[in-house]
C-alpha cells in the first residue's frame, strides 16, 4: 500500500499552482487534505505523476460570514467550520452535517474544497451546498467562474471541473429568519459515509411553506436535489398527506446505486423516511419563534 | 502477599501506551530485505505461465520465487492442526479427508488471494513497484462459491482428491433423539446463517526469516500465537530437525486466531536461500482477504419440547464453509456441536457436521470459534419456543437450566481432545438470577412499552453460553532466580493482549513471596524453552496459569530447602517476603534470593502441565436495544455480563477480556461480514466495507463475576477469552426480535444489517395486512 512514484510541488500562490497544472496536464493531481486522494493512491487506483499541494496558498484558507452569506475558501478544514459557533448557530443543517462527516481526525485535515471537488455521491458538503443554493468558485487558465452547486457534479465522483481548474471556495446562503434547516442521515457506524443523507431547508410564513430545498446524498451517482418534492411542499402547511406526497416524490427522484450497505430499495426507503424527518424538523425550526 | 484475585495494574501498559512496544515492523535487522506476495486475482483458475523477467530486471529486486523455485522443501502444508484419537473418530463417526495447501500455487489457484509468487527486493517500495510487473497468465474457471451448491451432486471439485467437496464430517448422537423428537409435544426449527467474518487485529500479520549464523540457528520472528507449533511446521516444510530452528513472537497488536500461513514458511526459505534476513509485512487489504476468516455456517436446527416448557431434544445439521483448504479439520462445526446445548439440560441430541470446500479464503477458528454460532442458534430457538408457549424467555430458560447440584454433568459425548465431555462446575440458575437482577429485567419489562418512542421500539434479549476452555495438549514454564536475585518466568504461551506478564507473574509472585511487578517475564520463544503450547482457545490462564503455579511451587520448595540449610532452620518455619527468606517471627535474620542464587546449584524449576481435558467457563448476558422501525438501525442501550471463569486471577484483566469479547460479538451481530460475489471476488476488501465496531457502537457494559472454581487444575481457573463473543450475537438478536414482537419476526441470519431488518419488518407487515384482509 505504497503509492506509485510521483513528484510533489507545494506552490505558494494560485498562479503558480495553475501554471503547474497547465504544465503537467492530466498527469497532475491537486492535493488538499489528502483524506480521499491518498487512500486511492495507496491502493494504486489513482496514480498521478505529479501532486500539486494547495496547503501553502494562504488565500484559500480564509472564510467569512457576511450579510447572510458564508464564503469558505477551499482549503478550510471541516473542523474549522464545525468549531465556529457563529456559523453553526446560524445553520442547524451545517452543524448536523458536520457532526456526522467522518471523525474528528478526518475533519481536522479534510477540506471543504477537497470534498466538493471529489464529488462523492454520499458527501455531506455537496448536499449542503445544494440545499443552501451554493455557488462553487473556480479558477483556471481561462479565468474565474462560478458554478451553481446544482450541476457541479456530473457523474460518479466526477464534476464539471477540467484538470487544469482549481476550486477556490464555495458561497452558501445562510438560512434567515422564518427559515429552518436540518440534516438527517443513516450511516452504518458513526462517521461512516452516509448510506443516505438528506439536507432540508424550509421557509415558512404563518403556517405555510413558502420555499423548500431538499438535497440527498447517497441517493444517486451524484448528490441530487429533489425538485419535485420541493415543489410539492411549497404552499402546504405540511399536513400528513402533503408531507407523504413530497416524501414519495423525493424517493422517486432518487436513482440509488446498490452496494454492501444498501440495496436500491433500501436506499429509496431511507430517502423517503429521512426526507420526512429532515423536512419536519426544518419546518418546526422555521416556525419556532426566534 | 496476596496477589491472585487482585485487580493489580497491568505491567504491559506502560510500555504499550508510551510507544515502547516492539511490533513486527519495529524489528530491524542488518541487510534486511522486504518481500511481497503476488496473489491470485481469481477465485479459480489455471495458471498457464508466470513471467517474472520484467520484475527481476526492476530496480532493487533480488528474487522472485514461484512454486518451481521451492526445491528441497515440502511444496504444501499437509498436516492438520489437531490430531484426533481413534476412539473419538469411531464414536462420532468422523470422516477426515486430506488437507493440502500449496505454499505457492503451481498449476492452479483455488481462491482469490492465493500466493503465486514471493518477490524479494531491497525495500518495500521497490517490492511493491516490481510486483506489478510479474505477469501471470491465468485461464479463469467457474468458481464454487456457495457451499450448498458445492455439495450438490455433480458439482465441480475444489480439489480433485476431496470428492463431493466434503473434506470432513461427523455425526453425534446422544440419547435417543429420534424418539424424543417424535414424542415431544411441540417443536421450533429454522435455518440459520452465520455470516463470514474476519478476525481483525490492529496489527496485521508479519514475519521475518533470519539465516543461521555460527551461534544462532535459522530464526523466524512471526506475529504468531503458536511459536512452538510454527517451528514444527517449519521443520517439516524445510525438512530439517526442529533443533535447527528458532521461532519467536515479538509484541503483537492482537490476533484473534489464525494458524499457520504460507508467508511464515516463505520468509524462512527465502532467508536460507539468499543468506539475508527477509521480512514480510502484510498490508490491510491482504489481511482482510487472506487471514483469519471465520464463522460462515448454514445450520438447520430443531428444538423439541413439551407444553410444560421442558426441553426434550435438539437436532442440528451444520454446513461449514471452509474455503479452499481446511487446516483445522472439523474444529469449527464440532465446536458448534459441543457447545450447542449450552447451559440447558437436553438429554437427546443429534448433530451432523459437514466441512465443505469452496473457492474462498481458508476458514480458521477466530475468537469464539463455533461458540458464538452455537449460542446464537440455541438462544434463538429458546426464544422462539418461549413465544410459542407464551412464556417469558427468562422463565423458560430458568426451567431448563442444568441445576448446580447436577454438576459435574456428563454430556454423553466426547470433546475434541478425546475425553468425555463433562461440565465440571458452575451454577447456571444463580448466574441467570444475578443477571436478571443486575439488569432490573422485570422492571424494564414492565416499562418497556411506555419507554418506546414513535419510531423506536425497545427490546430486551437474554443469552447464556458455556465455553470449553484451556485445551491441551500441554504447556511448559520455567521459573528461576538468576544471579542478581531476579525471579525470571519463562512460558511457552505468548500474549497478544491477554496480560500474561501481569496475571502469570501474580501467580508466580504470590507463590514465591515477591511482588508480581518485580518478576521478569519472557514468552513465546523456542530459543528459551524447548516445549510450549501457545495462546488459543482461551487456554493461557488455565494451562499457563497451572504450569506457572506448578513450577513456582517447586521453586519455592527449593528456595526453602536451601534457605533452611543456610539459616539452620526447618523449612516449615521459614517465610518469604519481598525476596527475603527468614524464620517466622525473626525478621532480623534473613537470606535474600540473590544470596541463595549465588550459592551454587541453579535455583530453577521447570514444569509441564497436561490438562486432563477442557474446563467449562460460562456466562449470561442481557442486552437491551432501541430499534428504529423505519430505518432498521439498531442501537444498544444496555448490557450486563455475568461470568464464571473459575478463580479470577485479576478481575480487571478479565473485565478487559469481557469488554473486548462483547465488542467482537457486537461486530458479529450487527456489522462484520466478509462478502464474496458469485465470481468468488471479495467485495468487503477494505475497512470502508468491512465494518468493525468502534467505541461509538459499544455500550457501557456492567460485569459481574460469579466464579465457581474448576477441580481440573490447582488454581481452579477456567478460561475467559471467548465467552463474551459467544453470547453477544444471541442476546442482541433476541433483543431485536423482542423489540419488534408485535410483528413476530424471526432473526436467523448474522449480521443483522439495517437493510435485512427492514426487509424482515416489511415482510411481517405485509403478512399482517394480508392476515387482516383474509379475516
Ligand atoms: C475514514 C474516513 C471517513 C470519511 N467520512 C466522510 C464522510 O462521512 N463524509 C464526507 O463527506 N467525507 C468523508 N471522508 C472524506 C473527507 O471528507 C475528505 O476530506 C474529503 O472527501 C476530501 O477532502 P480532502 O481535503 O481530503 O481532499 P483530497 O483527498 O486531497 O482530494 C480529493 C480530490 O479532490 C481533488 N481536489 C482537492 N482539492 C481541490 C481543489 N481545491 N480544486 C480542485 N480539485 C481538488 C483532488 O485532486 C482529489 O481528486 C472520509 C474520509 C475518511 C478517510
Amino acid at each position: 500500500m505504497i503509492p506509485a512514484p510521483f513528484s510533489y510541488f507545494a506552490p505558494d500562490t494560485l498562479e503558480e499552482a495553475l501554471s503547474l497544472l497547465g504544465e503537467y496536464g492530466e498527469s497532475a493531481k491537486i492535493l488538499a487534505g489528502g483524506q480521499s486522494l491518498l487512500p486511492l493512491m495507496a491502493f494504486r487506483l489513482v496514480r498521478p505523476e505529479v501532486l500539486v499541494d494547495l496547503g501553502g496558498i494562504e488565500a484559500l484558507s480564509r472564510y467569512e460570514l457576511a450579510g447572510g452569506r458564508l464564503t469558505i475558501g477551499s482549503m478550510v478544514t471541516h473542523r474549522t467550520i464545525e468549531l465556529d459557533h457563529r456559523i453553526t448557530s446560524r445553520c442547524d443543517m451545517l452543524r448536523e452535517a458536520l457532526d456526522v462527516l467522518g471523525h474528528v481526525a478526518i475533519r481536522n485535515v479534510g477540506t471543504v474544497g477537497g470534498s466538493l471537488a471529489h464529488a462523492d455521491p454520499a458527501g455531506e458538503w455537496l448536499a449542503v451546498a445544494l440545499a443552501l443554493d451554493g455557488r462553487i468558485m473556480v479558477t483556471g487558465p481561462r479565468g474565474n467562474r462560478d458554478v451553481a452547486a446544482d450541476g457541479f457534479a456530473t457523474g460518479w465522483m466526477t464534476s464539471c471541473l477540467s484538470p487544469d481548474e482549481i476550486v477556490t471556495g464555495v458561497r452558501l446562503d445562510m438560512p434567515g429568519p422564518g427559515t429552518g434547516s436540518a440534516f438527517e442521515e443513516v450511516a452504518r457506524r458513526h462517521g461512516d459515509f452516509a448510506v443516505v443523507g438528506v439536507a432540508a431547508r424550509v421557509s415558512v410564513e404563518g403556517e405555510a411553506v413558502t420555499g423548500a430545498r431538499i438535497a440527498l446524498a447517497g441517493a444517486a451517482s451524484t448528490p441530487i436535489r429533489a425538485h419535485r418534492a420541493e415543489a410539492l411542499l411549497t404552499g402546504t402547511t405540511l399536513s400528513g398527506p402533503d408531507l407523504d406526497a413530497a416524501c414519495e416524490a423525493a424517493a422517486s427522484e432518487t436513482d440509488p446505486v446498490a452496494d454492501l450497505h444498501g440495496s436500491v430499495e433500501y436506499k429509496r426507503r431511507l430517502a423517503r423516511v429521512l426526507t420526512r424527518r429532515a423536512v419536519s424538523r426544518a419546518y418546526r425550526r422555521a416556525s419556532a419563534p426566534a | 502477599m496476596k496477589q491472585v484475585g487482585e485487580a493489580l495494574p497491568r505491567r504491559e501498559d506502560g510500555r504499550l501506551l508510551r510507544g515502547r512496544a516492539r511490533y513486527m515492523a519495529d524489528l530491524a535487522f542488518d541487510d534486511s530485505l522486504d518481500a511481497i506476495v503476488v496473489r491470485s486475482p481469481f477465485a479459480r483458475a489455471r495458471i498457464l505461465s508466470i513471467d517474472a523477467s520484467a520484475a527481476l530486471a526492476a530496480d532493487g529486486v533480488v528474487a522472485v520465487l514461484t512454486a518451481d523455485d521451492l526445491v528441497g522443501v515440502e511444496p504444501a502444508l499437509t498436516r492438520q492442526f489437531y490430531s484426533l484419537t481413534p476412539a473419538f473418530i469411531e464414536r462420532h463417526q468422523v470422516f477426515l479427508g486430506p488437507y493440502r495447501e500449496p505454499v505457492l500455487a503451481r498449476d492452479r489457484v483455488s481462491r482469490m488471494g492465493e500466493p503465486v509468487a514471493f518477490l524479494i527486493a531491497t525495500d518495500r517500495r521497490a517490492a511493491e513497484d516490481a510486483a506489478e510487473l510479474v505477469e501471470v497468465d491465468y485461464e479463469p474457471l467457474d468458481p464454487i462459491v456457495d457451499p450448498l451448491r458445492a455439495i450438490a451432486p455433480g458439482s465441480d471439485l475444489v480439489v480433485s482428491d476431496v470428492p463431493g467437496n466434503i473434506q470432513a464430517s461427523f455425526h453425534i448422537i446422544v440419547g435417543d433423539p429420534t424418539s424424543a423428537v417424535e414424542a415431544a409435544e411441540r417443536k421450533v426449527s429454522g435455518r440459520f446463517r452465520i455470516g463470514r467474518s474476519v478476525g481483525s487485529p490492529i496489527e496485521t500479520r508479519g514475519a521475518v526469516g533470519i539465516p543461521a549464523t555460527g551461534s544462532e540457528p535459522l530464526t523466524v520472528w512471526s506475529s504468531t500465537q503458536i511459536p512452538h507449533i510454527l517451528r514444527a511446521y517449519l521443520a517439516e516444510f524445510l525438512r530439517c530437525p526442529e533443533e535447527d530452528l528458532r521461532v519467536a513472537a515479538p509484541d503483537m497488536g492482537g490476533s484473534f486466531g489464525g494458524g499457520i500461513y504460507a508467508e511464515e514458511l516463505l520468509v524462512a526459505f527465502a532467508a536460507r536461500l539468499l543468506g539475508q534476513p527477509v521480512r514480510w509485512l502484510e498490508d490491510r487489504r491482504e489481511n482482510l482477504a487472506n487471514a483469519r476468516h471465520s464463522r460462515d455456517q448454514i445450520i438447520d436446527a430443531l428444538l423439541a419440547y413439551d407444553t410444560s416448557g421442558s426441553f426434550r431434544a435438539l437436532e442440528m445439521h451444520i454446513v461449514q464453509d471452509c474455503g479452499s483448504a481446511n487446516l483445522f479439520g472439523l474444529t469449527l462445526p464440532f465446536n458448534i456441536a459441543s457447545h450447542a446445548r449450552g447451559q440447558f439440560a437436553i438429554d437427546h441430541f443429534d448433530v451432523t457436521g459437514l466441512c465443505v470446500l469452496t473457492n474462498k479464503t481458508r476458514n480458521t477458528p477466530v475468537r469464539g470459534a463455533g461458540r458464538p454460532e452455537a449460542t446464537f442458534v440455541l438462544d434463538r430457538l429458546v426464544d422462539m419456543a418461549a413465544t410459542d408457549l407464551g412464556i417469558d424467555p427468562a422463565d423458560l430458560r430458568h426451567r431448563n437450566l442444568i441445576p448446580a447440584r447436577e454438576m459435574p454433568r456428563d454430556m454423553g459425548m466426547l470433546y475434541r481432545d478425546g475425553a468425555p465431555m463433562v461440565y465440571d462446575s458452575g451454577d447456571f440458575p444463580d448466574q441467570l438470577r444475578t443477571a436478571l437482577e443486575a439488569f432490573d429485567y422485570w422492571g424494564k419489562r414492565r416499562r418497556q412499552d411506555e419507554a418506546a418512542g414513535s419510531n423506536l421500539a425497545l427490546g430486551i434479549g437474554v443469552s447464556s453460553h458455556v465455553e470449553a476452555t484451556g485445551l491441551g495438549p500441554h504447556e511448559t514454564a520455567r521459573v528461576e532466580i538468576d544471579d542478581s536475585g531476579t525471579v525470571v518466568l519463562t512460558c511457552g504461551s505468548n500474549p497478544h493482549g491477554q496480560s500474561h506478564a501481569t496475571t502469570l507473574a501474580q501467580v508466580a509472585g504470590e507463590t514465591l513471596g515477591i511482588r508480581y511487578d518485580r518478576i521478569e517475564t519472557r514468552f513465546g520463544d523456542t530459543g528459551l524453552l524447548e516445549r510450549g503450547g501457545g495462546t488459543f482457545g482461551s487456554r493461557s490462564a488455565v494451562t499457563a496459569g497451572a504450569v506457572v503455579h506448578g513450577a513456582s511451587v517447586e521453586l519455592r520448595r527449593r528456595i526453602l530447602d536451601l534457605a533452611s540449610e543456610m539459616l539452620e532452620c526447618d523449612p516449615a518455619d521459614l517465610i518469604i517476603r519481598d525476596g527475603y527468606v527468614s524464620p517466622r517471627g525473626v525478621p532480623g535474620i534473613s537470606v535474600s534470593f540473590a544470596e541463595l542464587a549465588t550459592g551454587g546449584a541453579p535455583l530453577r524449576a521447570e514444569d509441564e502441565f497436561v490438562p486432563p481435558t477442557v474446563t467449562l467457563g460460562s456466562g449470561t448476558h442481557i442486552a437491551s436495544v432501541a430499534v428504529d422501525r423505519e430505518t432498521g438501525v439498531v442501537n444498544l442501550t444496555g448490557y450486563v455480563v455475568v461470568d464464571d471463569c473459575g478463580t479470577v486471577l485479576n478481575p480487571m484483566v478479565v473485565d478487559g477480556q469481557q469488554h473486548g469479547g462483547v465488542a467482537h460479538g457486537i461486530g458479529n451481530a450487527l456489522l462484520e461480514e466478509a462478502v464474496y460475489d458469485e465470481g468468488g471476488q471479495l467485495l468487503s476488501g477494505t475497512f470502508i466495507d468491512y465494518l468493525l465496531p468502534t467505541a461509538a457502537d459499544v455500550p457501557d457494559i456492567e460485569i459481574i463475576h460469579r466464579p465457581h472454581p474448576t477441580p481440573l487444575n490447582t488454581l481452579g481457573v477456567k478460561g475467559a477469552g471467548e465467552g463474551s463473543t459467544a453470547s453477544a450475537p444471541g442476546a442482541i438478536a433476541n433483543a431485536v426480535v423482542d423489540a419488534l414482537r408485535p410483528l413476530r419476526i424471526e432473526i436467523n441470519e448474522l449480521p443483522i444489517t439495517p437493510q435485512r431488518l427492514v426487509e424482515l419488518i416489511r415482510a411481517a407487515e405485509a403478512e399482517q395486512v394480508e392476515g387482516l384482509a383474509g379475516n
